[in-house]
This record gives C-alpha cells, sequence and structure tokens, in this order.
C-alpha cells in the first residue's frame, strides 16, 4: 500500500511570546480517522499550539502541511475554508448574539433579494442550528443571547458551531471542562463518530480517563517541547503523567 | 430595587421602551406648557434641526457598535460643506461638486478608520486629531469668511420641499432607513454587532475586524458629509464654524438612545429616538423664552438620566 500523506503534518514549529518560548521542534502529524489526544500539564504550550493550527496565531518558526501541501501565512477564514474546525478553551462567543446567529458566524447563510441584494436568511439558520442541535443531542435555547447562558451551555454553543461544518480536522481545547455529566457523555460520543467518518480530531484534556476511552494516539507537551508520543494502547497512565511533570523519558 | 416590583410587567415595559415613552412624556408635557408646539410648522422645525443631528447620531451609532468613538464627524461636516462651496465657486456643477465633497469626507473618515484600526492608534485619539485638522482646513478653505453658494439646486438641498415634506427630512430619513436595513439584514451588519461584543470570537469566525471598523469609519465620514451638504444647503452658506461642536450632540443622542460606549449594543431606532428628543428639548426651551445659556445644562441633566436609566434597564434585564 503506498504511504499516503497524513491529514496534518507540522515540522519544527516553535512560537515565543517575546522573551517567553512557549513551543519548540514541534514535529506533529495526523490521519484522518484519529483521535490524537495532546496532554501536558498547565501552561505546557497547548492551546498556544491549537491556535496555530486554527490559524488564530502565527508560528515564530517552523512549517505545517495540509494534505501533504504546503500552507503558510494561515489566518482563521483560511483554516475555515480548508475545512479546520477549532473549539477554544476560552470559548470566546458573541454575547450579545443569539445561539443560532453565534454558531453561523462568519458563514452565514444568505438569499438574494430583487436577485441581487444578499440578506440574512435568519430562519433558515435558526431551523438548520435546531436539526445540528438535535443531532448531537445538545438543547439550546435558540434565540437567547449567548451572554445569558451558563459556562456549559456556552460550551455546547461552541461544539456546535465546529460540529456542524462538514471538517476534515476538529480541534477541541477542553470541551468539557465546564459541562454535566450527560453532555461530557454526549461529548465523547461525538468525538468518536467523528472519527468514524473520517474527521481527524485532536482533543486537548486533563482529564485522563477520557483519553484512554476515545483516543488513538497521545502526545505529551512539557515546557513547549514534545515529551512523549505513542498509541494509546502501548501507554500507560503512569507513563504520561510521569512525561507531563518531568519532561523526555531520557532527560529524567 | 426589590426583585418583584422590577419584574413587574409594566414597570418592565417602561423600562424596555424607556426612550420612547420619554418622547411621548416630553411631547405630552411641552403640549401642554409651550405656546404654539402643537402645529405643522413646529414638527417640521423640529425634524429641520433633527435631519443633521440624526445623520451625525448614525456616525456614532456605527462606530460605537464595533466599540469605537468618532469625534471629527462635526469637523467633517463643516470640512463637506466648505469643499462642496469652493467647488462650486470654480465652477463645478453642483452635483458633481457634492459628490466630490461627499467623496472626500468619505475618504476623511477611511482614513481616520485605516490609522486606527491598521497603525493602531486609539480611536479617541485618532479622531481628536480629525477634529482638530478638519475644523482648520475648513477654516483654510473658507479663508475664515462664510461662502455664499448661489447653486439653487444644492441649496434646495436644504430649504426644498418634496410633497410638501422639506428636502432634508427626506434625505435623513432615507439615510435611516438604509443603515436600518443594513444593520438588520445583512451579515456585514450583523459582523458590527458581533466585532462589538467579542472581537476575539468575531476575528476567529473569520470576519474581517479590521476591515470592517475601517469600513464603519468610512460610513461615518460619509454620513457626516451628508449632514455638512444639509447644514450648508440649509443656510446657503459654508460657513467656516459649520458644524462645529456637534459631536457632542451626536454622542449624547446615541447614549440617550441605549447605545453603548463599550460595543455591540444599540439600534437605528434608538439613535433616532435620542435625536429626536434632543431637538425636542432645543425647541421647547425656546418655545418656553427659556435663555440659550440653560440649553447645555438640560442636555447635561437628559444625558444623565439616560445614563442613569439605561443601567436600570440593564440590571431589571439580568
Ligand atoms: N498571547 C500570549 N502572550 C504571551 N504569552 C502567552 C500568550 N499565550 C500563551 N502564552 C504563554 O505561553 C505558554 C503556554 O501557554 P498555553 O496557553 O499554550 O498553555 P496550555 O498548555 O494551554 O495550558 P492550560 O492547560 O493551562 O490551558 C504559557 O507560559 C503562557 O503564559
Ligand atoms: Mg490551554
Amino acid at each position: 500500500m503506498p504511504e499516503k500523506a497524513p491529514l496534518l503534518e507540522l515540522r519544527n514549529i516553535g512560537k515565543r511570546f517575546g522573551a517567553v518560548h512557549a513551543l519548540r521542534g514541534i514535529d506533529l502529524q495526523i490521519s484522518s480517522g484519529e483521535v490524537l489526544a495532546l496532554l501536558g500539564d498547565n501552561g505546557a504550550g497547548k492551546s498556544t499550539l491549537v491556535k496555530i493550527i486554527a490559524g488564530a496565531h502565527a508560528p515564530s518558526s517552523g512549517e505545517m502541511f495540509l494534505a501533504g501541501s504546503k500552507v503558510s501565512l494561515f489566518d482563521p477564514r483560511l483554516a475555515h475554508d480548508l475545512g479546520i474546525e477549532t473549539i477554544y478553551q476560552d470559548l470566546a462567543v458573541a454575547e450579545n448574539l443569539d445561539v443560532a446567529t453565534n454558531i453561523f458566524l462568519g458563514r452565514e447563510r444568505k438569499s438574494r433579494v430583487l436577485g441581487f441584494l444578499p440578506v440574512l436568511a435568519r430562519r433558515e439558520m435558526r431551523r438548520e442550528a435546531a436539526s445540528a442541535l438535535e443531532r448531537l443531542a445538545i438543547e439550546l435555547p435558540l434565540r437567547q443571547v449567548v451572554g445569558e447562558l451558563s459556562g456549559g451551555q456556552r460550551q455546547a454553543v461552541a461544539i456546535a458551531r465546529a460540529a456542524y461544518w462538514q471538517a476534515r480536522l476538529v480541534i477541541m481545547d477542553e470541551p468539557t471542562a465546564a459541562i454535566g455529566v450527560g453532555e461530557h457523555e454526549a461529548i465523547l460520543k461525538l468525538i468518536q463518530n467523528l472519527a468514524r467518518s473520517g474527521v481527524a480530531v485532536i482533543l486537548v484534556t486533563h482529564t485522563m480517563p477520557d483519553v484512554w476511552q476515545v483516543a488513538t494516539r497521545i502526545v505529551v507537551l512539557t515546557r513547549g517541547e514534545k515529551a512523549l508520543e505513542g498509541k494509546t494502547g502501548e501507554l500507560t497512565e503512569e507513563r504520561v503523567v510521569r512525561a507531563m511533570l518531568v519532561g523526555r523519558e531520557s532527560d529524567a | 430595587m426589590p426583585n418583584e416590583l422590577r419584574h413587574h410587567p409594566i414597570l418592565q415595559a417602561i423600562v424596555d421602551q424607556g426612550v420612547l415613552i420619554a418622547f411621548v412624556l416630553l411631547v405630552v408635557f411641552l403640549a401642554f406648557v409651550a405656546p404654539h408646539f402643537v402645529s405643522t410648522a413646529n414638527a417640521f422645525s423640529i425634524l429641520i434641526d433633527a435631519a443633521p443631528l440624526v445623520l451625525l447620531a448614525l456616525c456614532e451609532l456605527v462606530v460605537m457598535l464595533v466599540a469605537g468613538i468618532d469625534l471629527a464627524v462635526g469637523a467633517i461636516a463643516g470640512f463637506t460643506g466648505a469643499i462642496a462651496a469652493t467647488m462650486m465657486l470654480d465652477g463645478f456643477p453642483w452635483p458633481i461638486a457634492t459628490l466630490l465633497a461627499l467623496l472626500a469626507a468619505m475618504l476623511a473618515g477611511t482614513l481616520q478608520g485605516v490609522i486606527i484600526n491598521y497603525l493602531r492608534v486609539t480611536d479617541f485619539i485618532t479622531t481628536l486629531a480629525g477634529l482638530s485638522i478638519f475644523s482648520s482646513l475648513t477654516l483654510i478653505i473658507t479663508d475664515g469668511e462664510p461662502m455664499n453658494i448661489n447653486a439653487n439646486g444644492f441649496n434646495a438641498l436644504g430649504e426644498g420641499h418634496l410633497l410638501g415634506v422639506p428636502t432634508q427630512i427626506w434625505i435623513a430619513a432615507f439615510i435611516v432607513v438604509v443603515v436600518a436595513l443594513w444593520l438588520g439584514l445583512t451579515a456585514s451588519g450583523m459582523h458590527l454587532y458581533a466585532i462589538g461584543g467579542n472581537r476575539v470570537a468575531a476575528y476567529r469566525a473569520g470576519i474581517r475586524v479590521r476591515r470592517l471598523r475601517s469600513f464603519a469609519y468610512a460610513f461615518s465620514g460619509l454620513s457626516a458629509g451628508i449632514a455638512g451638504v444639509i447644514l450648508a444647503a440649509q443656510l446657503a452658506t459654508a460657513d467656516p464654524n459649520a458644524g462645529r461642536g456637534q459631536e457632542l450632540p451626536a454622542i449624547a443622542a446615541v447614549v440617550i438612545g441605549g447605545v453603548s460606549l463599550f460595543g455591540g449594543r444599540g439600534s437605528v431606532w434608538g439613535a433616532v429616538l435620542g435625536a429626536l428628543i434632543l431637538s425636542t428639548i432645543l425647541d421647547g426651551l425656546v418655545l418656553l423664552n427659556i435663555s440659550p445659556f440653560y440649553t447645555q445644562l438640560v442636555e447635561g441633566v437628559v444625558i444623565l438620566l439616560a445614563v442613569m436609566t439605561g443601567h436600570l434597564r440593564k440590571r431589571s434585564s439580568n
């Protein structure tokens, strides 16, 4: 069988914020249908890496390849166009707009009035949002302004937003941090369904049982460097936690 | 306020429609106390005063939705009138002079938008500088003297009538409708709210934040320019002081109308009502023979009242 290029490949990615070296020398590959758990202690650089892949931050060094072709000049719009959807840890949502509007923000459905004037198709978007939420088994008041929702409900908005679009890669930065038990299970199921349908998923989490439940591969970041990588079945929780705390095994 | 009271339906309605109710109360009050207040002539007189103010309030509405502010709207209005007047004096036909002057106004706004969003100078400083620069350019162009405008077509924009209604009221109403449709029905209009609501979320959603914010300032320049054309046409004169200080009532109008200075909250309806309230108060003061020295005092009190009831409104909705 010919070697297929991974969906996403990072080579030697580095990121500095002034004097802070948030990431260095990160090599990473992820293929379609995989669930990659990105683990690490607080401040290890997970969210920074997520933002680089999502186009929200530019890397300071290194290269990225999507389906074998080099991508540069990343911006969020381009990332969306390339099929990358992201749930950010800080869950930025437009608090003053309603749920349906947030789900479609930046990619609104429009209809043409008088044949040329593009006008928001609000009813259509609300209908679509309702059926998307139903598929995800998420219950949300569509017309409610997001600022009036609970933390968990906001998280559900962000998840619905990412899951709605036909993505090739879905990145979730601690998607279960603020939500209840029932929704927690629903999200894990969603991740498995996405992977089964051929989507690549990067999951950032601190919840170890989730990792062994859904992830196929694990990457551990420690102080901005990749400390450990392997298949879930071949790693033990003890080794992972150890790598998170002390770094690369040869260093320890 | 105790909870039960705060959620009482009648009180809730008063708080929700507070601006409209304040306007109605104001009109009823003046109808009783001010001689000649209730007449078509006086209604037109209020609306004529309101027309340029509404346009300037729309400037502030649009930039405030994206959490900005434009202190230069009055100066750009005066600048636009001066440019139109000189060009007509130089022999340009009035429609061309007017269009080019409006283009200059829009460029002025765009320039401010670009400086704020791409060169990252704060909006307050940029438009304060704009206020200085465009006021000075107006003085330079007019040589500090009022310039007569003889083009009848141009002056009709501020003196003429259409179907019995003064032309400038039509113009302002038309712009109001256009902006209401823009904000209410289009994606870019909704994106203004998204940017004001959460700039990071808007950026990550793929909205071109800097471009759209710059566009808001371009619109502000254009709308200020239209106000400037009306001001010049009303007097058939480009006055070197036209528009001077008008940014303050414009900001007052949107604040009264419930537009948030922090972005993401406000409506065309509110901005228009705010401008109408201010114009009606000014009219009432004149009819009641109250010295103009009191005008700004009354305006100041009204702004404070509006902001305080606005807080009440926010608290009761939480
Ligand atoms: N915008 C920024 N400016 C400056 N420093 C930053 C910025 N974003 C992140 N950092 C720094 O980069 C490092 C990595 O942060 P990051 O948010 O990626 O950690 P994380 O692994 O996601 O942590 P957590 O588990 O707490 O979410 C930290 O030292 C952080 O202070
Ligand atoms: Mg993080």
